[in-house]
C-alpha cells in the first residue's frame, strides 16, 4: 500500500510491502505507477482529516499517562515521567502501548530514557522489536553503549545529513562513537547544539521538554491545480481562496500577518518551467480578509505572465506575531471594526462549510480544487463520512 | 449540539410562565459519549441486525476501550472487514451468536474485537 501526497503528487508513505517492491520514498505518482500496477499495489490519497482525528485521539490518551507532555508532531510525542509514580518502566510504556493500540487500533513505537535524543533512539530500537517499546532507564551504561554501537550517526536526532557527513568525514560512524567524542574538538569544529546532543547521549538533558504551545512562525496555503490554468482571472480565485484560508488559519490561532508572499508556477515535469513570487510587506500587520486578499490579488497582477500553464499557486504569510502585540496606531480603530465582521464570517463558514461566506472574487471553483481520486472518503471526525460497517 | 433543558413538564393548555427556569443544557456528547478518543461513529449499512432493532443507515455509538460482554453488540473485525453482530458469552469464550454456528472471537484470529456498540442512534423517520 503506499498513500500520495496533496493532490495526489508523490508517494509519501509506503507499507514494508511497497517497499519491497522498490517503490522509493517521494516519487512522483505517475513515475511510480509501473511498479505499482506491477505490484497490484494499493494506492490512496492523503486523508488529512483523518490523520489530524487519529493524532488527536492519541495526543489525549497519552496526556492521561503524564500531564507533562510535549506534542512534537502529527505523530509524535515526548512524555515527561518524571513525577509519575510506577515500578516498573518497561510495563508503564508496554501499558500506553497496549490502551493506544485498543482504544485507536494505531500501533505506536515508544521509547524510554533520560534525555529526548537517547528516548528517540530507544524509538528506533522499539520500532525493530516485537513489543514496541524499548527503555534505557533500567539498562546498565554498557549494555546502552552496545546499542549505540549498532545505531548510525546520521539517525542521531539532531544530526542531519550535513552534519553526519562531517561526521563520517572524520571517522564517527555510530552514537557510541559520538558519545565519546571530545568535546574540545566539537566545540571547536562544530556547533553548541551539536556539543548538546552529545550530553545527551552522555544522560545530561540539555533539551528540556516544551511544554508551551509554540505559535507558528508562517502560515502556507497553497495546491497544485487539478487542471493547468492559464488566465489570470481563474489564478486569481485560487489565490484568493487560498488567502481566506491562511487568514482563517492565523485568526483562528490569534496570530496577525505582517508580509505576505504570493506564488505561481508551473509544472517543473515540463518545458517551459517558471516560478513567480512576490513579497508584499504590510504597513499594518493584520488578520483582516479583505485587506489581505486585495494585496494577495494585486500581487498576483505583478508576477503573471500571459501564455504560461500554471500548476500551483500559493500564499505565504510570513513575519506572524500574536495580536495583542497589535501596533497601535492611526489607522488601528477602523481595523479592530473589522474584527466583529471576521469573526461572523468564521463562524458562519465553520457552520456551513468553508466557502459559505466569501469575497467575491473567489468564486469556488473546480479547477483548483484538489485531486483526491483514490480517498478512503472516511473521516472519522465528520458524520458524513463515517466508516461503515457491514450488516448483511 | 446543545438543547436547552426546561424544568417544566409540557401541558397542553394555558402556558406557565416558569418556562423561564432553564437550568442548564443537554450535551449529547457527554451524555453518549463516556470515552471520547476511544469513541467512533460509525454507519450501518444491511439489515441483518433487525432483530436487534439495528437498520440500515443508523449510526452506532462504538467504545473501544470497553471489554466485551454476554449478550453485548460489538464491531467485529472479520477477516480485515468490519461487521456488526450479537456477542454471547459462553466458559469464558466469546463468540458470534450465528443462527446456525458460533463463531470463537479471539485476540489473535482473523476474528476479533474491533469495539462495542453503546448506542444506537436511528432516524425516526
Amino acid at each position: 500500500m503506499v498513500v500520495l501526497s496533496n493532490n495526489d503528487g508523490c508517494i509519501i508513505s509506503r507499507s514494508t510491502e511497497a517497499k519491497q517492491a522498490g517503490i522509493k520514498m517521494g516519487e512522483p505518482y505517475f513515475k511510480a505507477k509501473p511498479l505499482i500496477d506491477k505490484h497490484k499495489v494499493s494506492v490512496f490519497s492523503s486523508n488529512y482529516e483523518l490523520y489530524g482525528d487519529m493524532s488527536r485521539r492519541v495526543m489525549k490518551i497519552l496526556k492521561n499517562f503524564s500531564p507533562d507532555i510535549e506534542f512534537y508532531s502529527i505523530d509524535e510525542a515526548f512524555l515527561d515521567l518524571t513525577n509519575i509514580k510506577m515500578n516498573n518502566v518497561k510495563e508503564y510504556i508496554l501499558n500506553i502501548r497496549k490502551i493506544v493500540l485498543q482504544w485507536t487500533g494505531i500501533p505506536v513505537s515508544i521509547g524510554a530514557a533520560n534525555t529526548k535524543t537517547l528516548a528517540k533512539i530507544a524509538n528506533h530500537v522499539a520500532k525493530k522489536n516485537k513489543l514496541g517499546v524499548e527503555e534505557f532507564i533500567s539498562k546498565d551504561k554498557n549494555e546502552v553503549d552496545e546499542i549505540l554501537k549498532t545505531f548510525p550517526v546520521q539517525e542521531v536526532w539532531g544530526i542531519g545529513r550535513q552534519l553526519s557527513k562531517f561526521f563520517n568525514n572524520n571517522n564517527f560512524h555510530n552514537a557510541h562513537q559520538l558519545k565519546y567524542a571530545d568535546n574540545y574538538w566539537v566545540r571547536k569544529n562544530s556547533s553548541v547544539v551539536v556539543l548538546k546532543t552529545i550530553h545527551e547521549l552522555n544522560g545530561t538533558c540539555c533539551f528540556p521538554l516544551n511544554f508551551q504551545y509554540v505559535a507558528r512562525k508562517n502560515c502556507c496555503v497553497s495546491r497544485s491545480f487539478g487542471k493547468t490554468i492559464t488566465e489570470l482571472n481563474d489564478l486569481k480565485e485560487a489565490v484568493v481562496m487560498h488567502c481566506m484560508t491562511a487568514a482563517e488559519r492565523i485568526r483562528s490561532e490569534g496570530l496577525i500577518v505582517k508580509s505576505v508572499y504570493v506564488f505561481i508556477k508551473t509544472s517543473r515535469f515540463k518545458k517551459d518551467y517558471v516560478s513567480r513570487v512576490q513579497k508584499i510587506d504590510l504597513p499594518i500587520a493584520t488578520n483582516n480578509t479583505l485587506e489581505l486578499t486585495n494585496v494577495c490579488a494585486k500581487a498576483l497582477e505583478n508576477i503573471y505572465i500571459k501564455g504560461y500553464f500554471y500548476s500551483k499557486a500559493g500564499v505565504i504569510f510570513a513575519d506572524l506575531k500574536p495580536k495583542d502585540h497589535y501596533e497601535k496606531n492611526l489607522f488601528s480603530d477602523q481595523n479592530l471594526n473589522l474584527d466583529h465582521l471576521m469573526k461572523v464570517i468564521d463562524q458562519t463558514n465553520s457552520k456551513f462549510g468553508r466557502g459559505a461566506v466569501t469575497v467575491a472574487a473567489a468564486r469556488l471553483n473546480n479547477n483548483s480544487k484538489m485531486n483526491r481520486r483514490y480517498s478512503s472518503k472516511i473521516d472519522t471526525s465528520f458524520i458524513k463520512l463515517a466508516p461503515t460497517v457491514r450488516a448483511y | 449540539m446543545k438543547i436547552p433543558v426546561i424544568l417544566q413538564k409540557v401541558s397542553a393548555g394555558f402556558p406557565s410562565p416558569a418556562t423561564d427556569y432553564v437550568q442548564d443544557e443537554i450535551d449529547l456528547n457527554s451524555e453518549l459519549i463516556k470515552n471520547p478518543p476511544a469513541t467512533f461513529l460509525i454507519r450501518v449499512q444491511g439489515n441483518s441486525m433487525n432483530d436487534h432493532k439495528i437498520t440500515s443507515g443508523d449510526l452506532l455509538v462504538v467504545d473501544r476501550s470497553l471489554n466485551l460482554k454476554n449478550d453485548c453488540i460489538a464491531i467485529i473485525n472479520f477477516n480485515n472487514e468490519l461487521v456488526v453482530k450479537n456477542i454471547i458469552k459462553e466458559n469464558n469464550n466469546f463468540y458470534i451468536k450465528n443462527k446456525a454456528e458460533k463463531i470463537l472471537i479471539s485476540e489473535n484470529s482473523d476474528v476479533n474485537i474491533w469495539g462495542v456498540v453503546t448506542y444506537i442512534i436511528h432516524a425516526a423517520h
